[in-house]
């Protein structure tokens, strides 16, 4: 949700008003933004960059012929993120930067003060999430989300299914979260 | 209204992080980046759930470098010898760390100290059976899912969701059903599990069970329950309810009919979607509140779903890919689309 609140509203983007373009912008905006970020968000496991690419993909609907006929705007919309997000990566990569800025995630902010939990304390309570896990679960998500492995690569390493693995990496977000909350409710 | 801020619903926050991992596909087919689109913007309940497991995952991956090491030397460690007998480095693992930690249930329950874990699941309106290597076998409903883990000392399976029939061969080793907040042991019999989230529902048709719950301390709650009773644990409250039942009533879905006594719309809802070629929604979550007692044919739902106007405050809107049940009012629905 808080995605929402954080991005540029494109109808301020300086289109001329009242353009068929425009409106159509704006209202996939309305619609499909959050389910647009989210996606970004999990394509670059990043917030900060997911809402910078999709300001990207409604400049680059925006900049499109006003004759261009788009059949189905939400497909095309996703499209659009799909590319942005190739190139993201890519560029990412020929920067070898850190995947993702510490400041931007809220692992760590929960609404009451007491609550807030040491990093030491956090990774704690990861490490004996995924102790609870089967041992292929664990060992899935800490190849790709810790390790920043892709599927593909994780199929062939522990001969499974690239299906399999994102099954696996599943189940272990979900029992972490799980985790995770029940430690924010009992505190 | 809900109270998901205290009580995230597990189903949904299982369904996040999946579409968390679907979404990381980079090959991931067009239609299901629609179906996503739907999903997200069903319930706002949705986007809160992924967004928290997205937070998640961008955490563990913004891990310092020590941490990181230590992670991946605990759980993913580079093998160095590519075909090691997996069976043997597992044995080996366990018994080491048997030695290290001293032995229990826990240690039990993990798989290395025997078998691969191996998972089940049923297609939407599917049915599967499975016979286990025991002997024992599971009978799934709809879009359910089950993981069985047999341990040296315990026979683990998990009720990740959906619903399923066990029965259970005697051994020695204890039979042991883990259904989010409750934990059925067997103690020779068999039994019907249902589980909507946290909502579970154990009814024994032969012989008899424990039934625990996980959160309690020591052997608080845990309930011993018969032949021809039912037990289900209600995730708001906490509570346990004790019903006599009619063993075939429980079921009853091995029969193509879903029968439900008492049960709040929502969960009768999510039920009835294991095997509804249209997903049903509602479009107010103070509608889930609402209870159904009664049956559904899973062959005629969408006949179910037309008649739930006549008992219930409820209009239908018909779409070619979803049923959606609204609030029916001449006022304005509460205001709170959040």
């Amino acid at each position: 949700m808080n995605a929402v609140r954080q991005t540029m509203d494109p109808s301020e983007a300086g289109t001329p008003p009242g353009g068929t373009r425009a409106t159509q912008v704006v209202a996939l905006f309305r619609e499909h933004n959050a389910a647009l970020v989210g996606f970004l968000r999990a394509r670059l496991n990043s917030l900060a960059d997911a809402q910078e690419v999709a300001q990207e993909v409604y400049l680059k609907l925006l900049s499109l012929d006003e004759a261009t006929v788009i059949d189905s705007p939400r497909a095309f919309l996703f499209r659009a993120a799909s590319n942005l997000a190739v190139d993201r990566l890519r560029m990412r990569n020929v920067r070898a930067m850190a995947p993702a800025d510490p400041d931007d995630d809220n692992w760590h902010v929960t609404s009451i003060p007491e609550q807030h939990t040491s990093a030491h304390e956090q990774w704690r309570d990861l490490r004996h999430a995924l102790d609870e896990l089967p041992a292929k679960t664990s060992r899935a998500f800490v190849m790709h989300v810790i390790e920043g492995r892709d599927f593909a690569a994780i199929a062939r390493e522990m001969n499974l299914s690239e299906r399999m693995v994102r099954y696996h990496v599943g189940n272990a977000l979900a029992h972490c979260r799980e985790r995770r909350d029940r430690a924010e409710n009992l505190s | 209204m809900t109270t998901t801020t205290f009580a995230p619903d597990r189903h949904i926050e299982h369904t996040a992080a999946d579409w968390w991992a679907r979404l990381r596909d980079p090959a991931l087919p067009e239609p299901t980046l629609l179906q996503w689109s739907e999903w997200l913007e069903a319930d706002p309940r949705h986007a809160d759930a992924f967004d928290r497991a997205s937070a998640l995952a961008e955490a563990a991956a913004s891990m310092d470098a020590a941490t990181r090491a230590e992670f991946v030397g605990r759980f993913a460690p580079v093998r160095s010898v590519r075909r090691a007998p997996p069976h043997l480095a597992m044995a080996l693992a366990a018994s080491i760390t048997l030695v290290v930690l001293g032995a229990g249930l826990f240690l039990a329950l993990r798989p290395a100290a025997s078998d691969a874990p191996r998972q089940y699941a049923s297609e939407r309106a599917g049915h599967r059976d499975i016979d286990l290597p025991d002997g024992s076998s599971i009978e799934l409903g709809g879009a359910s899912s089950v993981t069985a883990r047999y341990g040296r000392d315990v026979r683990a399976v998990d009720l990740e969701a959906g619903e399923a029939f066990f029965r259970v061969a005697h051994a020695e080793r204890p039979f042991v059903v883990n259904a989010g907040p409750l934990q059925i042991r067997d103690l020779g019999t068999a039994f019907n599990v249902r589980r909507t989230g946290d909502r579970v529902t154990v009814a024994v048709t032969e012989g008899r069970v424990r039934v625990s719950p996980l959160a309690a301390q020591d052997d608080a709650g845990t309930i011993e329950l018969g032949a021809g009773r039912e037990v289900s644990f209600d995730p708001e409250t906490h509570a346990m309810r004790i019903l006599d039942i009619d063993p075939a009533t429980a079921t009853a879905w091995r029969g193509h009919r879903l029968e439900f006594v008492n049960e709040p719309l929502s969960s009768v809802v999510e039920n009835v979607n294991r095997y509804s070629a249209r997903p049903i929604r509602l479009t107010d979550p103070a509608l889930g509140k609402l209870t159904f007692t009664g049956t559904v044919e899973v062959d005629t739902i969408d006949s179910w779903v037309s008649a739930l106007p006549r008992v219930f405050p409820v209009r239908v809107d018909t779409y070619p890919d979803r049923l959606e049940l609204a609030r029916q009012t001449t006022m304005a629905r509460s205001a709170q689309p959040r």
